[in-house]
């Protein structure tokens, strides 16, 4: 038999065979759309004995495109789906997807709890009884403590659309505190980039298909969508450098052509050299500095004796009179003084037409005129008697001391290597691109380092050119999830409580107390560290809904700044995730009420009070994309994500229950369901191309995918000169500014707020004036920079020097397996088969030293508390630091074994939740100092030790799922008989 | 003539275990055993001076399989397109091919089809098929390639051609897995 | 590898039943029939037969076992032949004994004593695999040849001692044990040198594991103290030793053996790791 199938041939093949399933789906979809349910659509199908249904996984941020083959209503086969940007491929996570569906561990039916709060005990109730209930019981804690009183949660449940209507639901109700999901990671490079020019880079829109070298920033091949490793290999056959910054040897570590193994937590050293050799390297985008940020404004600077705003200069601050939309600059051209307006809005008289250019004292255009960046030696300008200094002047002081060679000695790392990244760097730049994994973000500095990661790029020359970055998201209809909200927010459909609740959000927030903290940051000139005292923002960052975990814990557990009573949480898993999980449990147990929307039972989920079955995210319709990372087509690409088989039992659709429960509290939530909102979505506003446009959802589920364009071939240049950055539809050249200053609201950065110090916040303008900024007058007032400052985390060697007679070694945390995401699959037999054991990684030597050998059950252990996982030993971590896993818990113990074993393993208990915290976005810590030892004890009791224990998590079968209806709870499985 | 073979690209590997999964699915292999798993060969050196590469492993369809050789019955055998078979309605479980194979790649497999050998079969349902197997079509890395050795212009071939080969020890078994690697060093016997 | 019991069973059942037998065909070609031998040739078969039985519970499908004959190069399908011609010479070799046919007895008594050196000649080369170092040369059937020796010539000496061999018969016996004894104490010896030098060096299966490693206990006590000094003493002794004392020292020996034939067994399986263990 001769077989001569390449792979090419057999994706065209296969594409062929997939343009035939998707007939067989477009009929499945069919009878979705007749039936509009998609219970009914099985039932209806029910003559069909095998379907094969494209969709999308959801395991991880990757969404990759598969198929699904239903035998008689049940997923028998995932496969991968090659005419999309997956091409085929898939890892282990999507087989899984059957495990998750069938899981024993899955909640089926609504449930009470009917014993003491993790006693484990449940009685299934009816969705009528539970949406009652909890109707009830959050009205009753709304009217009398107030509904700020209700927390609510959403996890990284990578759905962008569910997590629109949770927030939509729990913010017209009144609610402001949640644990936060996103400023654990993603959120502050986010938050940072929609400050400073308006959209999200970092993770998105990289375009390693034309790079000529790609920066890979502490990121592994494993969070979200492997495929992107495709890109990155295809760019190194290319010839294109990959140069890899982590401190362990990762798979990417072990491709790249240059490895960075830097310093945990130091990474701002290395930025901020990065940036000192491209400014004074001759590749330094000056004209784009010059042309689209705010480098030629002078700075209203603070002097000695407390002088000055600290503010960009407006004409206002100069001159009695003076227009606070005018930013004075000097034009090189005619030795003048010009002024910038930013009136875009017309709020001061500056007219439209004139607005977004530079105007001379009599208020005429100068339209070839050439701010200059510096000032004479950079020493400052002096206009009316005073002597300013432009922001680049600022910019160039600050990052001059960051030499490669006090990087190497911050990082760790020899000379020579810093020099050989930043000339591949520099010497690729504009064919340059860069992308991060979220370790970098787990820290204190946050929103810091992602400014300084903005002002690389944007000085390198990298923005929205071939192989560089694509700056701003283009959704493939261009209209994304965030329309859910601002739709009816533009229709003034925003409820009066929620209002009312922005409005005093100073007083109702759980960040009101987070003010003030000392860090540790090194002094420019000198590079010393010296303890500063940072005023933090609020970490207010999505206006009304305010929190982060440690903020909302304190409320929950301690009633600070006030007690939590209710509490709404949706798709996480806190206890796990958040650093102090042993305090998140004091602070549960504390709560008058508590709901649980969720798949499975988990170890918080067993102290809620109601618990209400979730549908698997392949037993719901979505318009699915590629969240994070990922270059085009993939970043401008909507697939559809469409059931395999309606929800097992009575589960729901996260969205639907937030509609029905909506209805039950009386909410607005503007889009009469789900689908509607679908519609909207796929339909794209009335300027779209034909060809991209959806009629409906159910068009778009017919074409399975809708692919956009990239503006930038469209126009032929970069959207921030053909005005497609802005979000405003004025088309103007330049940046979207519209969040900065008061728009999404906050706690100390209302004018006039008295500080916990007494003083006032003075009066301060926006700087909405489509200008990039570099030095960041938002951010300053989030309590960070106004520049990138280099803060050395709390808990280090360098910070902590009094701990390491007891705490000898570095802790890192968190990184990736291939096996899991965060806190999943610990209850999927394959998975848990391919990475048994939480894992941590230690040096031979280390171990040697300590006595430790492979496979050792080990304890580390902090100054906080402790936890155990199983010794890896391996060159790939320095000698002097450990790495161990996070998210750890062992679904196969009982609930009233350690909440299903949420402490044994789990790493985010090894740290405090005290502060500091990052100012914007309230980030905390996850790393520090650690001992370790053998555990003499071995594993943690009751979990599963061998391939056959794990057979306690096996699918169910179609006749067992029928024969348990969970009237008395779900059946945890456990392992008999385990250590 | 042809010969089916495996190459895998090890320079594309990232270790990410999919094969292992997928075959799992595709084959219905039961808890405890693997038809294929992949190891993290290193690092090797000494932190920050390291290599280290993933290394997917399998039976290597030999072309002179010691397992085929010692098998009592004619239940392991090789079919004219090179792929090592067992056939289960003839295997009587001795388990001396288990012995006789180097690798330590077959397995008793008391879990599903009690009491008969297990391996991997390079999905030969889906090669008849006219389909490649499905670690093949799943790898993320797109490392794995499978075709026909013998045919200069197949993808297998190319990729052979086009790196750096190595196999796994042989001790005259002739592994028919081609490991094709440019940028780390090889670990262990050729 | 672990240890596969029925398959240990079966080899140490086997080579005392070939011992046994090449014990009466030694006998036959000296011209002088050995005392009890329908008693030992029986035995033998028993024995034999017993190791059959264990080693079905190695397989999975035992029912299936007509096809073993499906592959005559396969060392297994070897084995099955070897043994059961082994078992055909017994038994005839008991029956022409009972009946008296002594010529006939006396050929199939050469016939068994070809049959008792082939046929753990056989079953040890059955092992030879390229695939696991240490079983890889002929020191393995030798290990096997020579451990049968020792275990079948002890044991048949005992019995012929204990239903009353006489003088001269017995001094036979004894030296006769006595060299199945040396002869099984040289090639654990050669083994175990085999496995010092066997190519594919490896941890798992060198020959430090067996000194010093976590083999060291099975080795040195079982194999060495019980299984090499204590035979070879007892043997030594037997050799000296009064007619009544004779079975007493022969006995002793057999049983040291049969320990050390175990913990060298223990031991071949424990080091037989592949040459390269991927997955299992």
């Amino acid at each position: 038999m001769a077989l001569r199938l390449s792979r090419r041939s057999f994706l065209k093949a296969s594409a062929v065979a997939s343009a035939s399933t998707l007939l067989v789906g477009a009929q499945a979809a069919g009878a979705l759309a007749d039936t509009g349910s998609a219970a009914e659509a099985a039932a209806g199908n029910a003559q069909e004995d095998i379907k094969v249904i494209p969709s999308a996984c959801r395991q991880c941020y990757g969404r990759c495109a598969l198929f699904g083959t239903v035998k008689d209503g049940r997923l028998t086969k995932i496969e991968g789906n090659p005419d999309l940007f997956s091409e085929g491929t898939l890892c282990g996570r999507a087989f899984a997807i059957p495990q998750e569906l069938y899981n024993p561990t899955r909640v089926r039916y609504p449930q009470r709890r009917v014993g003491e709060k993790g006693s484990g005990q449940w009685k299934r109730i009816t969705w009528e009884e539970a949406y009652e209930e909890a109707a009830a019981k959050f009205t009753e804690i709304g009217e009398t403590y107030g509904w700020h009183t209700i927390a609510h949660q959403y996890g990284t449940g990578r759905d962008m659309l569910q997590f629109q209507a949770i927030n939509k639901l729990w913010l017209e109700l009144g609610s402001t505190a949640t644990f936060g999901v996103g400023n654990l990671c993603w959120v502050g490079s986010y938050f940072t980039s929609q400050r400073l020019y308006g959209d999200e880079t970092q993770y998105t829109g990289w375009d390693g298909n034309n790079a000529d070298c790609i920066l890979i920033w502490c990121r592994q091949e494993r969070s979200r969508g492997y495929y992107d490793w495709l890109t990155v290999k295809r760019a190194q056959a290319r010839g294109a450098k990959v140069i890899c910054v982590d401190p362990r040897f990762t798979c990417t570590a072990a491709k790249a052509d240059l490895w960075l193994p830097i310093r945990p937590g130091s990474d701002m050293a290395l930025v901020l050299a990065f940036i000192n050799e491209i400014i004074h390297s001759d590749k330094c985008a000056l004209d784009f500095a010059r042309t689209y940020t705010n480098a030629p404004f002078f700075i209203d600077e603070k002097d000695a004796d407390g002088n000055g705003t600290g503010y960009q200069l407006r004409q206002s601050l100069m001159q009695e009179g003076g227009n606070e939309e005018l930013y004075p600059a000097w034009d090189e051209a005619h030795d003048q003084l010009i002024y910038w307006n930013g009136d875009w809005q017309d709020k001061k008289g500056l007219g439209s037409e004139k607005v977004f250019q530079w105007l001379d004292e009599a208020g005429n255009v100068v339209a070839d005129a050439v701010p200059a960046l510096t000032t004479p030696s950079g020493a400052g300008r002096e206009i009316n008697g005073k002597t300013y200094r432009t922001s680049w002047d600022l910019l160039v002081e600050h990052v001059t001391p960051w030499t490669v060679e006090r990087a190497a000695e911050f990082c760790e790392l020899p000379e020579d290597k810093i020099r050989e990244a930043i000339d591949i760097y520099i010497e690729a730049s504009p064919h340059a691109c860069f992308t991060r994994g979220q370790k970098v973000e787990f820290s204190i500095n946050t929103s810091g380092i992602s400014q300084a990661f903005t002002i690389m790029m944007a000085l390198a020359g990298n923005f929205d050119t071939k192989g560089g970055q694509n700056i701003g998201r283009e959704p493939a209809t261009g209209y994304d999830s965030f329309m859910f909200d601002v739709v009816p927010n533009q229709q003034g459909r925003m409820g009066a409580r929620r209002k009312e609740t922005a409005m005093n959000i100073k007083k109702l927030s759980v960040c009101q107390n987070t003010g003030y903290q000392t860090i540790l940051q090194a002094d420019d000139a000198t590079g010393e560290l010296r303890e500063v005292t940072q005023n933090s923002g609020g970490q207010v960052i999505y206006g009304q809904q305010g929190g982060f975990g440690a903020a909302t814990t304190k409320a929950m557990a301690q009633g600070d700044p006030f007690q939590i009573h209710g509490y709404w949480q949706q798709t996480s898993e806190p206890i796990l995730s958040i650093e102090g999980g042993k305090e998140i449990i004091e602070g549960f147990k504390n709560l008058d009420f508590f709901v649980n929307v969720d798949i499975f039972m988990t170890p918080s989920g067993e102290l809620a009070d109601i618990i209400l079955p979730a549908a698997h995210p392949n037993e719901v319709d979505r318009v699915e994309w590629a969240h994070s990372g990922h270059g085009f087509p993939t970043s401008h690409t909507y697939l559809i994500r469409q059931p395999f088989h309606a929800p097992l039992g009575q589960a729901k659709d996260d969205m639907d229950i937030c509609f029905e429960f909506a209805k039950y509290m009386d909410v607005d939530m503007y889009w009469k369901d789900k689908y509607e909102f679908f519609d909207y979505m796929v339909k794209g506003p009335a300027t779209l191309p034909a060809q991209l446009s959806c009629s409906s959802f159910e068009e778009f589920r017919e074409r399975v995918s809708v692919t956009g364009v990239q503006m930038t071939d469209v126009r032929g240049m970069p959207k921030y000169q053909s005005g497609m950055m802005r979000k405003t539809s004025d088309f103007r050249p330049g940046f979207n500014t519209m969040y900065r200053g008061n728009k999404m609201g906050s706690v100390y950065r209302f004018p006039g707020t008295t500080l916990p110090d007494g003083t006032k916040v003075p009066a301060h303008p926006q700087s909405d004036n489509g200008k990039m900024e570099m030095w960041s007058e938002d951010l300053l007032l989030y309590g960070n920079g106004p520049l990138p400052m280099y803060i050395e985390p709390p808990i280090t060697k360098l910070s902590r020097e009094d701990l390491l007679e007891e705490y000898p070694y570095t802790l890192i945390t968190g990184g990736r397996s291939h096996a899991f995401f965060h806190t999943e699959y610990r209850n999927s037999p394959w998975m848990r088969e391919v990475h048994m054991f939480p894992t941590m990684d230690i040096n031979p030597a280390t171990a040697e030293k300590l006595g430790i050998q492979q496979d050792d059950w080990c304890w580390i252990e902090t100054y906080v508390d402790r936890i155990r996982q199983r010794a890896n030993l391996t060159e790939a971590i320095k000698p002097d630091t450990i790495h161990v896993e996070h998210d750890w818990w062992f679904p196969e113990r009982a609930a009233t074994d350690d909440l299903h074993g949420a402490l044994d393993s789990n790493c985010n208990i090894l740290f405090e939740n005290n502060g500091p915290y990052d100012p914007a976005v309230g980030t905390d810590n996850f790393g520090g100092l650690c001992k370790v030892y053998k555990a003499e004890e071995g594993a943690p009791d009751n979990i599963c030790m061998t391939s056959d224990d794990l057979k306690i998590f096996l699918p169910l079968s179609a006749e067992e799922l029928s024969a348990d209806e969970q009237t008395e709870g779900v059946s945890m499985p456990t392992v008999k008989g385990a250590k | 003539m042809t010969r089916n073979i495996m190459a895998i690209d090890l320079d594309s590997c990232i270790g990410c275990h999919s094969c292992a999964v997928a075959c799992k699915q595709e084959n219905n292999v039961g808890l405890g055993t693997f038809y294929n798993k992949v190891l993290t060969i290193g690092p090797t050196g000494t932190y920050p001076d390291l290599e280290m590469y993933y290394l997917p492993v399998a039976c290597q369809h030999c072309d002179n399989p010691q397992c085929v050789e010692v098998c009592p019955t004619q239940a392991s055998y090789k079919r004219e397109d090179g792929i090592v078979m067992v056939d289960h309605s003839k295997c009587i479980g001795c388990q001396y091919c288990v012995m006789a194979c180097p690798y330590g790649v077959r397995t008793y497999d008391e879990s599903r089809d009690k009491g008969v050998i297990e391996k991997c079969t390079l999905c030969a349902h889906l090669v008849d098929a006219g389909e490649v197997p499905s670690c093949v079509r799943h790898c993320p890395g797109q490392a794995r390639f499978f075709g026909d050795i013998d045919d200069p212009e197949s993808d297998v071939s190319k990729l052979v051609a086009s790196k750096t080969n190595h196999k796994l020890t042989d001790v005259g078994n002739h592994p028919a897995v081609v490991f094709c690697m440019d940028n780390c060093t090889w670990i262990g016997d050729e | 590898m672990s240890v596969q019991w029925p398959l240990l069973l079966f080899s140490v059942l086997l080579g005392t039943s070939s011992g046994m037998l090449a014990y009466l065909g030694v006998h036959e070609a000296r011209g002088r029939r050995a005392t009890a031998s329908f008693l030992i040739a029986v035995l033998a078969l028993v024995l034999l037969a017993a190791g059959g039985v264990a080693s079905t519970f190695h397989l999975g499908h035992p029912e299936r076992a007509l096809h073993i004959m499906g592959n005559m190069g396969s060392g297994l399908s070897r084995e099955l032949i070897g043994v059961g011609i082994t078992a055909v010479v017994a038994l005839a070799y008991a029956v022409c004994v009972r009946a008296k046919y002594d010529g006939a007895a006396r050929a199939l008594g050469i016939c068994a004593l070809v049959c008792g050196v082939v046929l753990p000649v056989i079953a040890g080369s059955s092992f030879m695999m390229a695939s696991r170092p240490v079983w890889n040369s002929f020191t393995l059937p030798l290990l096997y040849l020579g451990s049968g020796l020792g275990l079948g010539f002890t044991l048949a000496c005992v019995i012929a001692c204990a239903k009353g061999a006489d003088g001269d018969e017995r001094a036979f016996a004894v030296k006769l044990a006595f060299a199945g004894v040396a002869a099984a104490v040289a090639v654990a010896i050669v083994w175990v040198i085999w496995v010092a030098v066997a190519p594919y060096a490896d941890a798992s299966r060198s020959v430090m594991r067996l000194a010093a490693g976590d083999m060291a206990v099975i080795f040195w006590l079982g194999a060495v103290v019980v299984g090499m000094a204590a035979p070879l003493a007892l043997g030594f002794m037997a050799l000296r030793a009064e007619a009544k004392r004779v079975v007493a020292y022969v006995g002793g020996a057999f049983a040291c053996l049969l320990v050390g034939s175990v913990a060298v067994r223990v031991c071949m399986y424990a080091l037989a790791t592949s040459v390269q263990q991927l997955i299992y």
